[in-house]
């Protein structure tokens, strides 16, 4: 039955999700772009050491596109469930209900983090093509972040779509709209504390999707 | 899961309120906090201090509460404001009883602004940095073609091929080993900016605790052992190429004592001593006196030295004001058990967790809180998960108060339940 769900999530984020990775090789594109333009104007070490000394993130371009794909991808999975109130009937089908919010959850984050994945790999081709090893080697640790943020976010578009009530979707998002600035960071070599911190807010988060869930299920 | 995912939405929300409703209750409640900055004059042999009102004017006062125009202020302190005495010809030919060229005031001085950012800065900083030639036989400072980070070996990146100069890794690396280096290196500390006269190396603290001074000398690694040892626990050093000082810069040990590395064989001299992870230090150095600023949250201690001899001159403790004051700052101590804060910073964004100021206070209150909530949900029939829910206030404070009352999921007979 798991395959099954999957198979049902595929058929129904399969043309976001082919949006998406074009949004995606474009933003990788403009940013490989941009950062052999720089690479052009200016001599390498002084790049180099501008980039450490400030602690800049280059490869920021990267971030919005991951976080607006958490959220387009919530609210394409879950708002065909909840304007045709598909997910009552998806209830009635021979799975346990929690089964299967979990699955297609699941669904949701497997699809951003492939996303997040290809953006990864990317920026550190790019990265490690222009900048030594150890600056390269901090791109996945600030991208780790922007990947816990993308989820919480993911589960925050989530659990507000499929919240039954429009004064329910309200109350939560007045409950969960300051959560996503807890988990942010924005430049190299974190304390590890921050990073065990992150994971955790980010884990606490996860469960909160069956919430709305329920409700639906019993008819709010 | 189904009934789990109530309390983890309740925790999230406490979460996300103990970070969002202090910071909001600052905003609307806080007020401008307006603190004189105080300096030692040295004419005067007391502080003089100034501050400025809403509309930014500037007053100027001593201690016994006397006026002075700005004109008047800046005479009070000669070696600070030297440049402008001298362009005006006003620059005095005896201060405090002693004479002190102009050319002497205007070099022989240092300052330093060390802030408990700055030390986590040093610590979350990409550890690669650049080796400038310290004798390159020119005035100024020139950016080299590669960048080094030491680890358990020296490795130099060239720029030009982003790879790795293995014969110049390994020089650097056999130069420091020759030299009683233990790898791997476990800090290390320098000026890695391009302005300044000339270049004193990097301070490496090896995995024994000594320290070593590393240079480029002519292409040359040259290293040298300060006899600096695991005696004193480096927490960090602050470099300063400035020629006309006889130190190298100012060393902070683990335990907050402040020292000068003198020129003199690597000498250590001690400064003072403050508490490196929670206050700042502010450093001054003239030819006349040392001025040491110690400030913490809502407070402020100045120690003038005798920049001879070191002996303690004058001190002077200040209160600072703070954004809350009065009820607004009752209400915020009382009500706000704990405050989670994210606060930005240059090495991205910490989160901190800060108990109440006044933690019973802020216990009362949330015991006040949990009782009034008890009683009214208990009177009202609506019994079910209570006694969770209730200690969740207990512990939460009007955070979880707030999430249960926004969540409205006890309404009639618990339908939702």
């Amino acid at each position: 039955m798991y395959k099954q769900i999957w198979k049902k999530e595929f058929f129904k984020l399969n043309r976001v999700f082919a949006v998406l990775v074009i949004m995606h090789l474009a933003a990788v594109a403009y940013h490989w772009l941009r950062v052999r333009g720089a690479f052009t104007m200016r001599e390498p070490i002084a790049m180099w050491l501008d980039i450490i000394e400030k602690s800049a993130v280059f490869f920021s371009r990267l971030e919005v596109p991951i976080l607006l794909s958490a959220v387009i991808i919530g609210i394409a999975q879950f708002y065909p469930e909840v304007s045709r109130r598909r997910f009552r009937l998806s209830c009635h089908l021979p799975v346990d209900e929690q089964f299967m919010t979990g699955a297609m959850a699941l669904f949701g984050i497997a699809s951003v983090t492939a996303l997040w994945l290809f953006d990864l790999a990317a920026s550190y081709a790019v990265g490690a093509h222009y900048f030594p090893a150890p600056l390269a080697s901090q791109i996945p640790v600030v991208m780790f972040y922007w990947y816990l943020n993308a989820v919480v976010l993911y589960v925050i578009a989530s659990s507000l779509t499929l919240e039954p009530s429009w004064g329910g979707k309200i109350r939560m998002g007045i409950m969960l709209g300051a959560y996503v600035r807890l988990i942010y960071v924005g430049s190299y070599n974190p304390p590890a504390a921050s990073t065990i911190a992150a994971v955790i807010l980010t884990l606490i988060i996860l469960p909160v999707i069956f919430w709305p869930a329920r409700r639906f299920r019993q008819g709010a | 899961m189904w009934k789990a995912s109530r309390y983890f939405l309740i925790i999230a929300a406490v979460l996300a309120f103990a970070n969002v409703i202090p910071y909001l209750y600052n905003i609307a409640l806080g007020g401008r906090v307006s603190s004189p900055y105080y300096q030692y004059s040295p004419v005067l042999n007391d502080f003089v201090y100034y501050s400025t009102d809403r509309s930014a004017r500037a007053e100027y006062m001593d201690t016994t509460g006397r006026q002075y125009s700005k004109d008047e202020y800046i005479k009070l302190l000669p070696m600070l404001y030297a440049r402008d005495l001298f362009s005006r010809g006003e620059y005095p030919a005896d201060i405090g009883g002693v004479s002190i060229p102009v050319e002497r005031a205007l070099r022989e001085k240092d300052f330093r602004m060390i802030r408990p950012a700055f030390i986590d800065k040093e610590y979350t900083r990409m550890q690669i940095y650049p080796l400038f030639e310290s004798a390159s036989g020119f005035t100024g400072v020139e950016l080299p073609v590669d960048l080094f980070r030491i680890t358990d070996r020296v490795e130099f990146y060239n720029a030009e091929r982003n790879s790795v100069d293995s014969a110049k890794s390994e020089l650097y690396t056999d130069a420091l080993a020759a030299a009683g280096f233990q790898f791997p290196a476990v800090k290390i500390f320098g000026n890695t900016d391009t302005r300044k006269p000339f270049d004193w190396g990097y301070f490496v603290v090896d995995s024994a605790g000594s320290v070593y001074n590393l240079r480029q000398v002519k292409g040359q690694p040259w290293v040298a052992d300060t006899g600096i040892g695991a005696s004193q626990p480096v927490l960090a050093v602050m470099v300063s190429e400035n020629q006309y000082l006889d130190y190298y810069g100012l060393m902070i040990t683990t335990d907050g004592t402040v020292y000068k590395v003198l020129l003199d064989g690597y000498r250590t001299e001690r400064v003072g001593a403050y508490d490196p992870y929670n206050e700042s230090l502010y450093y001054y150095m003239n030819p006349i006196t040392t001025e040491l600023s110690i400030s913490g949250v809502g407070y402020e201690d100045m120690y003038i030295l005798s920049t001879a001899t070191h002996q303690p001159i004058a001190e002077k403790h200040n209160i600072e004001g703070t954004r809350l004051n009065g009820f607004a700052k009752t209400v915020y101590e009382a009500a706000f058990p704990f405050v989670l804060r994210a606060d930005n910073n240059k090495s991205g964004r910490d989160l901190s967790f800060y108990l109440s100021e006044n933690f019973m206070a802020a216990v009362i209150c949330s015991v006040i809180l949990a009782a009034v909530y008890g009683a009214v949900r208990f009177g009202s029939g609506r019994r079910y998960r209570l006694a969770t829910d209730t200690a969740l206030v207990l512990v939460g404070g009007v955070y979880a108060l707030l999430a249960l009352l926004l969540l409205n999921d006890t309404k009639g007979k618990d339908k939702w339940i």
